[in-house]
């Protein structure tokens, strides 16, 4: 597969209309439900969700019939997400910088560092806990994980979603997982377990 | 069976970074046939690491349970179609 060519097609308006229905509107739920993991509110992530069907459609001939249009319209949402969205919205930003910061300046993660949490702490969680420390992270980790193991994206469609190399998308998401179980570790404390 | 009921950590498995890293890539779909097999061989024998391996697989489970099921509002897809079609 050659990617990354810049080749404009011109698609016929029967075409264009084609392929919005069949290959883009079909992603919707999933990028309803990816937006709402970003944004946290409904109406913005129904905002979040036209926004990014208008630009795949305004820029349609850029991408090829066939191809991945999921991952093609999740790398719209997130940019949308970021570049615009955030900036827009008059909600200050959940995001732990020194989070962030920690990590990139980080060397390089020690893939062989994770976090002491047992079984049957993990067992006897319901799901809330999982999800509210997902909400808790910062966004860049929460959407891996989200991409990962909600979306079942692989390392490299992820790679092309978030333009970042392969092993940035292999130690984000560690170093997300990490952060994730950190949570989830402190959590267990309070419930006694060890 | 000796069991013991000490609590044990990362350094009881000599091999704990490469499992772990075998580990994520496996559950991931990203793991070779040779690391999935290497991995499911280890974790029969080591109870670190298969106990890592239960805890990963939980929250993988917990996740997907619990945060898949955001209802669409009923008229998005129309509306979205209705904007779509008539800015073009």
């Amino acid at each position: 597969m050659s990617e990354e060519q810049v080749i404009r097609r011109k698609y016929s308006d029967k075409e264009r209309k084609n392929i919005f229905d069949n290959e883009f509107l079909p992603h919707l739920d999933a990028m309803y439900n990816f937006a709402y993991r970003l944004t946290f509110d409904q109406d913005d992530a129904k905002d979040l969700v036209q926004d990014t069907f208008m630009k795949a459609y305004r820029f349609i001939n850029s991408f090829q019939q066939g191809t991945n249009a999921k991952a093609w319209l999740y790398r719209i949402l997130k940019n949308s997400f970021i570049n615009d969205f955030r900036k827009r919205s008059k909600q200050p930003a959940k995001v732990d910088y020194q989070e962030v910061e920690n990590f990139y300046n980080s060397e390089d993660v020690d893939e062989s560092r994770t976090v002491d949490l047992r079984i049957d702490a993990v067992k006897d969680m319901i799901g809330d806990e999982v999800s509210n420390a997902l909400n808790a992270l910062a966004v860049d980790f929460r959407t891996v994980i989200i991409l990962c193991d909600l979306e079942g994206f692989t390392y490299e469609e992820m790679a092309k979603i978030l333009d970042i190399p392969i092993g940035t998308v292999r130690s984000r998401l560690h170093r997300a997982r990490n952060l994730l179980k950190e949570k989830l570790k402190s959590y267990a404390l309070t419930m006694g377990y060890k | 069976m000796s069991d013991n009921s000490e609590k044990k950590g990362s350094n009881d498995c000599n091999e704990f970074a490469k499992c772990l890293q075998y580990l994520h890539l496996m559950l991931d779909n990203e793991a070779t046939e040779e690391q999935e097999i290497y991995l499911k061989n280890h974790i029969h024998k080591c109870m670190v690491c298969f106990e890592q391996y239960e805890v990963e697989k939980q929250i993988r489970e917990l996740l997907r349970s619990k945060l898949t099921n955001q209802k669409v509002p009923a008229d998005l897809a129309q509306a979205i179609r209705n904007k779509v079609f008539q800015s073009a």
